[in-house]
């Protein structure tokens, strides 16, 4: 017998019943008495005629009674609780889920070995046709069997795919999908089983519990028993700075089975690097490496705890390190001469010192077509008087896309070019020249008027000051453009140095050069360092080292073309092409160095383990499923309950009893208003 | 329209003639707004015969005095004539139960009186011979057709004073009519005929067969023609056919075909023997049957 959850509405509806046999008794009686004449033709068939019609009215009134007597079961929302279900709930088949962790953490100890055996023991203990689904969970999560008739071929397909991921998993993500799927069963009796080492970091705090709507009995398999040993390395630093300490943070979670152990540093395959760390004041500990000699440019590496402990593939963190070489400018002479009266004289000097940071080539405007811009960090144009159109467009281009460009005009330079051609990215435009040539001992000075300004980062508060012992006798009056900035001017308040942006590119502007023609400045102190620290802010900004975990994507960044081929070597060196219109690669499923070329460009991206897998706190079962309720919100799941009580709600949403009668319902009304429109009252 | 009210044709009207009290002003009513619509007259020509003496009595035109037996015998006598009939007619009214059903102010039996009474009027204008017969399932009075003065009077107050018969049985009480009729003439016969057409044809073919002119008004009341009838109603019979609860809406087409088959054999049989046949409808003008009937009459002269 079905049960009901507002039986109120039972009642409602036995009154609303009376309405259509009040109704119908009140309409019989109503009958309008005639004294006719002409009965001879009305006394043939009108008999026949209140029969039909008496039966009519008869079944109009079924038809209105079981429509009201329907919608009031309706309302009343009836459901057949289990022990008087359908047949087909009350058969033996059921429905069975598995889900099946493929985490990172799967690899540990015997998690694997465990989960196949679990696997075979679940499929041997089903009856042959029992309807199975198993879901992987881990990394690209998926369905693997969708609700098939177990058979032999079903276990083996399984097991021969299952093979763990380096990925995290969310274990309530795939509980609910499978409870999802479970859900739309048509058999009552369904079982969702889960293999796994259940890692207290596969179940998020965030909705940390869920609501199974499928009823089915969960059964828990788990791969093992007790945390496993583990230790590993959750970070590194890795300074831009040689002088900087590299750091390791290494995490033992078995600190009362080890006690120390050794972390390398590997660059280039090369062990360069060994430190002993010991775990006896606590669990996490920071190694530093101190003094690492590396030469300069991208460097790649790891460092790796050397350990015995049930999971190896956390103990390695890969790391990408760019060291950058030299500054690279490309200085166009505007002059060439010999001695001190070429252009670059004193500039290479200054420049090209041992040990310097930066390396210095000279060309000719004439010649720079020989020569790609890309190759350089920083262009320096001195005393230049011109370009052709096509160095123009190249000059651009590569200020816009992040190169430094170090202006410093003198005599020679063509003040139409400067305004026309280069008006795009330079900081400001030529006016006119200052005034004539002064004697030599007297001159103007200039002063730094923002020594804030990251543009004078390497330059000491002493050398600022031995800026104004220069003398210059001759500059370019220059007119800032709206959003640059004035770093340096003269005491009649001139512009001497103005910089500004192009793109991603900066611009320096000086309205002088840097030989001694117009100034003394090359013979002072204050020379090489104004020099080195002007070129080093307009060199490019170094990219971002990017730290990456396995499974998100890796982003190329502005460097590389976009819908351009690129080559691509995985960690376990298979090499592929790829492009991309966004230029983010999706595809980092394993840890370690991924490196990208695209013709001159190359980038290398270090991808390590999640951190969640190498967590070893697992849940008990009883806790895994206290995180579990039934929809109702009343009944905890417990792992020694056979079947999950079917709540009255739930069961009569599921059931939808009440849509049937809806349409019963309705079905009776039409044919109620299809009889009643031929029923003479 | 206020002409149209006060014009004497309104007197055709069944339910204006129902508030008029008196059978001898309603026939003149009826006859006079019927012949103030016609052009030519309908009186054709008529002899006088010496009836009887009587004595003068005031009022009388000194014009009818006879002279000679005032020279005779020293006393006033007026000559009294008997007016030579043109037509001898018998109006037959059907006075059964189903007569009286009215769905308005006017029953079929209004109707009848009220056209009876204007054809006696008419004809006695015109110097015809009308007698009178109320039958239901039986002759239930007979006035012999006369031209007499003061016979219409006589035919009037006998129309007026109609009391209900039984059921309608047509054909018994109209062979005794035809028996009982000499000479020949015109027969109007008044009727719903609630009855078998055939024994009512037969009855009709009686009067032919004794060379007597046949004109029938079948009377029918409104709703007898149309049953305009919905909601359930139970059918009671005003001749003791019992009760009978039915949906017009259900039967009205069986009905209509009935009535229709009915009517249709009875105007059949009256074709076959040269009767005039014409249904009336109870709340429809007089007209239409005067109008048949001075067809009818001019037919004869």
């Amino acid at each position: 017998m079905p049960s009901f959850l507002n039986s109120a509405f039972l009642m409602i509806g036995a009154a609303a019943v009376a309405v259509p046999i009040l109704i119908h008794l009140l309409m019989r009686n109503k009958v309008v008495r005639i004294d006719f004449a002409a009965m001879r033709f009305l006394m043939e068939s009108q008999k026949q005629v209140v029969r039909w019609l008496k039966l009519k009215q008869l079944l109009i009134l079924l038809l209105r009674i079981a429509a009201i007597a329907l919608l009031a079961l309706a309302f009343a929302r009836p459901y057949f609780p289990e022990s008087s279900a359908l047949g087909l709930w009350a058969s033996d088949e059921k429905e069975v889920g598995l889900i099946v962790d493929i985490s990172a953490s799967m690899l540990a100890a015997e998690h694997l070995t465990q989960a196949k055996s679990a696997l075979r023991d679940v499929f041997d203990g089903l009856a042959p046709e029992t309807i199975v689904s198993v879901y992987f969970a881990g990394g690209h999560s998926r369905m693997i069997v969708e609700r098939e008739p177990l058979n032999d071929g079903i276990e083996a397909r399984v097991l021969s795919m299952l093979q763990p991921t380096y990925q995290h998993c969310n274990l309530r993500e795939a509980t609910q999908t499978m409870d999802d799927l479970l859900r739309g069963s048509a058999l009552f009796k369904r079982e969702l089983y889960i293999i796994s080492d259940f890692q207290r970091s596969g179940w998020p705090e965030t909705g940390s519990f869920l609501q199974l709507a499928s009823h089915a009995e969960v059964k828990l398999l788990p791969v093992t028993e007790k945390p496993w040993r583990n230790i590993t390395i959750i970070d590194a630093q890795v300074p831009d700075e040689t002088e900087q300490p590299w750091l390791c943070t290494v995490q033992n979670q078995a600190l009362d089975v080890v006690k120390s152990a050794e972390v390398n540093l590997v660059v280039a395959g090369k062990a360069i690097a060994t430190q002993k760390v010991e775990f006896t004041d606590g669990s996490t500990q920071v190694v530093p490496f101190e003094q690492v000699k590396l030469p300069r440019g991208d460097i790649a590496g790891y460092f790796e705890v050397n350990v015995d402990d049930d999971f190896v593939e956390d103990n390695r963190y890969y790391f990408v390190a760019q060291q950058r070489e030299y500054i690279r400018v490309l200085a166009v002479n505007g002059e060439k001469a010999s001695g001190p009266a070429d252009e670059l004289f004193f500039a290479d000097k200054a420049v090209n010192t041992h040990g310097s940071a930066f390396r210095l080539i000279q060309t000719e405007a004439a010649r720079l077509d020989r020569i790609s811009p890309d190759a350089f960090d920083v262009v320096l144009l001195a005393n230049v008087t011109g370009l052709n159109n096509n160095d123009v467009q190249i000059l651009r281009t590569f200020v816009r896309n992040g190169g430094g460009l170090l202006i410093a005009p003198g005599d020679k330079v063509d003040i139409k070019f400067y305004n026309r051609f280069l008006e795009e990215i330079a900081p400001a435009s030529l006016q006119n020249l200052a005034k004539p040539l002064l004697d030599r001992n007297s001159g103007d000075i200039m002063m730094l008027s923002n020594i804030g300004h990251p543009a004078f980062d390497q330059l000491s508060n002493a050398l600022s000051n031995d800026i104004s012992a220069a003398r210059f006798f001759q500059h370019w009056i220059l007119q800032p453009k709206v959003g640059s900035q004035m770093l340096a001017n003269f005491g009649d308040d001139a512009p001497a140095i103005v910089v500004g942006t192009a793109g991603r590119g900066k611009v320096v502007m000086l309205s002088f050069p840097i030989d001694g023609e117009w100034s003394d400045l090359p013979i002072q102190t204050s020379y090489l360092p104004l020099l080195h620290t002007l070129l080093s802010y307009a060199q490019p900004p170094a990219e971002k080292v990017q730290f990456v975990r396995v499974g998100q994507p890796l982003y190329l960044g502005d460097s590389f073309q976009p819908n351009t081929q690129v080559e691509v070597a995985t960690p376990d060196n298979v090499v592929s092409t790829w492009r991309s219109d966004n230029l983010i690669y999706g595809g980092a499923s394993l840890p370690g160095i991924y490196r990208f070329q695209q013709k001159s460009m190359h980038k290398n991206i270090a991808v390590n383990l999640t951190t969640e897998e190498s967590d070893t706190d697992i849940f008990v079962p009883e806790a895994f499923l206290a995180k579990l309720y039934s929809a109702d919100e009343q009944t905890v799941i417990d792992q020694s309950q056979a079947r999950i009580s079917l709540p009255e709600q739930q069961a009569e949403s599921e059931q939808k009893v009440w849509r049937y009668l809806v349409f019963v319902a309705f079905a009776f009304l039409i044919g109620e208003s299809f009889l009643g429109n031929r029923t003479p009252r | 329209m206020a002409a149209t009210a006060s014009a004497p044709t309104r007197f055709l009207d069944p339910n204006v003639i129902a508030a008029i009290s008196g059978m001898e002003l309603r026939a003149r009513a009826i006859v006079e707004g019927f012949l103030s619509g016609l052009h030519q007259s309908p009186y054709k020509g008529f002899s006088v015969e010496f009836a009887e003496y009587r004595q003068y009595t005031p009022g009388d035109d000194p014009r009818h005095i006879d002279w000679k037996v005032y020279a005779r015998s020293d006393k006033y006598y007026v000559k009294e004539f008997e007016e030579e009939t043109n037509l001898n007619c018998h109006i037959l009214i059907d006075i059964s139960k189903s007569m009286s059903y009215a769905s308005s102010k006017v029953s079929k039996l209004d109707y009848a009186s009220f056209l009876s009474a204007s054809l006696a009027y008419l004809m006695i204008r015109q110097r015809d011979s009308v007698g009178i017969v109320g039958f239901s399932d039986k002759i239930d009075f007979h006035i012999p057709s006369r031209l007499r003065p003061g016979h219409l009077h006589t035919i009037l107050h006998a129309i007026e004073n109609i009391s209900h018969g039984e059921r309608t049985t047509i054909g018994k009480p109209l062979h005794q009519v035809a028996d009982t009729l000499n000479k020949k003439g015109l027969l109007i016969l008044l009727s719903d005929l609630l009855d078998e057409p055939k024994d009512i044809i037969d009855a009709l073919q009686h009067f032919r067969f004794r060379g007597h002119d046949v004109v029938v008004f079948h009377i029918l009341d409104k709703t007898e023609l149309t049953f305009p009838f919905y909601s359930k109603t139970r059918f009671i019979g005003l001749e003791g056919e019992g009760s009978y609860m039915t949906i017009p809406q259900s039967i009205r087409e069986d009905y209509m075909r009935r009535l229709q088959d009915h009517i249709e054999t009875l105007k059949t049989g009256c074709g076959v023997h040269k009767i005039d046949y014409a249904v009336l409808d109870t709340s429809k003008p007089l007209d239409f049957a005067l109008q048949a009937y001075l067809a009818a009459r001019s037919g004869k002269m």
